[in-house]
């Protein structure tokens, strides 16, 4: 019976022994800045302070840059870009507003139009470019139709060089669908220049992760649209994007009628066939672009824009709570409670 | 060879010793402990989040009216009218977090393991 006893006192202090010899944690870095009109939070893993401190300082000053240089309408080099475009003559761009200009064109005419930087004057028609909300009335149907009639796209836009002109004088541009994206890339391209490996940039829910935490991948929850917390949890695998757009993010009601931001530029009045899209991705500009695209899709043309776009990971909830998920996010996403959500997978398949 | 009374008792107590060792060291510790406020960007308040109490936080466009009980926080009121921040809920978790961006106020939880480490919406 002694023997049985210290086999057992063995065993035990053999599982302490390995239970104090798991792998340590890293070290985790997590600041916030209050820049472009949200919360950026900045996830680091496994540095040194003094780098990581260096870093998120790196990144408030260019967040703060992109924040003054890409804002359609306050003082900057995209609302110069603004003033000039009526005015008809050619005249130049910066290099950084060229390649913005650029990457979005091509975003642009994948999504079939349906992701629209050209569409400023109906986003300021419908008081959607400030910082406080509109409290309404809606612009009238005749105002819509006004700029609709005029062709909002930036086709009408030609860049030779560095030099831009417009032959449509009621094109504004504004990147608010792809701007954040294209800010989040370009933090986590500086992190990568510093040698940092792994980490999370979080523009106001809208993020980019590369990397892990340690030996465990980094955890994303996604937050239901409607109700409080979490609907589902998503393991991210080395670099990927994770951004939604949703009818809650920035609305007025009016007499009983919500209006938000998400403008269909095919009627110039907010998509109302969806609640959220969530697109999951390499990199962040073209998430962003596409949940913009995807939302203004809709149930019924998602998948066809998906594959246009070329994204295969995408969850879209419908006005009436029916969640839509591409088959390859469906393979990887945690639903929290699946059984009591009514779930549909997309065979989804890129081309 | 069979178990004696005394034997079994033992054996028991270091089953027992093992699994309150694994519960007390290696059980992952949802709970946050700490709110931080922030404030336009700055942190403006760090509160115990065992500490029951309501808040009312001056923001850019007004007053947000902040909760905190058993652990957990959240906006009662903001002066936004999307009310996203309100909608929002409860916070619980290290990492939880939540914001009334017109108002320039968010919640920040911290302490404790986090279940996610970042929040997409």
């Amino acid at each position: 019976m002694r023997y049985a006893l210290w086999l057992i006192s063995l065993l035990l202090a053999g599982i302490l022994i390995a239970a104090c010899q798991s792998p340590k944690a890293p070290v985790i870095f997590e600041e916030k800045m209050m820049v472009m009109g949200t919360v950026v939070s900045v996830t680091i893993a496994g540095e040194e302070d003094k780098l990581s401190n260096k870093a998120f300082h790196d990144l408030l000053t260019d967040f703060k840059y992109m924040q003054a240089a890409w804002n359609p309408w306050k003082k900057g080099s995209l609302a110069r870009v603004n003033q000039l475009l009526p005015m008809g003559p050619a005249f130049t761009i910066g290099p950084g507003i060229k390649d913005i200009l650029e990457r979005s064109r091509i975003l642009a005419q994948k999504s079939d139009g349906l992701f629209n930087p050209a569409i400023g004057k109906l986003v300021k028609l419908w008081g959607f470019h400030q910082d406080e909300m509109p409290e309404g009335p809606p612009p009238s149907d005749a105002q819509i139709q006004k700029l609709l009639t005029s062709g909002l796209t930036l086709d009408a836009l030609t860049v030779e060089g560095l030099s831009l002109v417009s032959r449509n004088p009621d094109i504004t541009l504004d990147f608010g669908g792809f701007a954040k994206g294209y800010a989040v890339d370009k933090a986590i391209e500086h992190l990568q220049r510093l040698g940092i490996k792994n980490a999370i940039v979080n523009a106001g829910g809208d993020l980019r992760a590369i990397g892990s935490k340690g030996d465990k991948p980094w955890v994303i929850g996604i937050r239901n649209p409607r109700t409080e917390g979490i609907i589902a949890s998503l393991r991210i695998k080395g670099d990927e994007s994770v951004f939604t757009s949703g009818d809650y993010e920035r609305f007025y009601d009016y007499k009983g009628n919500r209006y938000h931001h998400i403008l269909d530029p095919r009627t110039g009045y907010p998509a109302n066939e969806t609640r959220s899209v969530t697109v999951v991705h390499g990199d962040a500009a073209t998430a962003d672009a596409a949940a913009t695209a995807l939302f203004v899709a809709g149930p019924k043309r998602w998948e066809e824009i998906a594959k246009k776009m070329a994204v295969s990971e995408v969850m879209l909830i419908d006005k009436a709570g029916k969640i839509l998920i591409s088959a390859a996010l469906n393979a990887r996403i945690t639903f929290l409670d699946r059984k009591n959500l009514d779930i549909t997978v997309s065979r989804l398949v890129h081309e | 060879m069979t178990l004696t009374r005394s034997d079994t008792v033992v054996v028991a107590l270091g089953f027992l010793l093992v699994s309150s060792l694994y519960w007390g060291f290696w059980r992952a510790d949802e709970s946050a402990a700490e709110l931080v406020i922030f404030v336009n960007g700055e942190k403006a308040y760090i509160l115990d989040l065992f500490e029951d109490k309501k808040i009312t936080v001056k923001g850019s466009v007004g007053d947000s009216l902040i909760e905190i009980k058993n652990g957990q926080a959240r906006f009662i009121s903001s002066p936004c009218n999307t009310s996203f921040c309100v909608r929002s809920g409860w916070q619980m978790h290290g990492g939880d977090f939540a914001a009334c961006l017109p108002n320039s106020v968010s919640l920040h939880l911290s302490g404790g393991t986090k279940v996610y480490d970042a929040i997409n919406f």
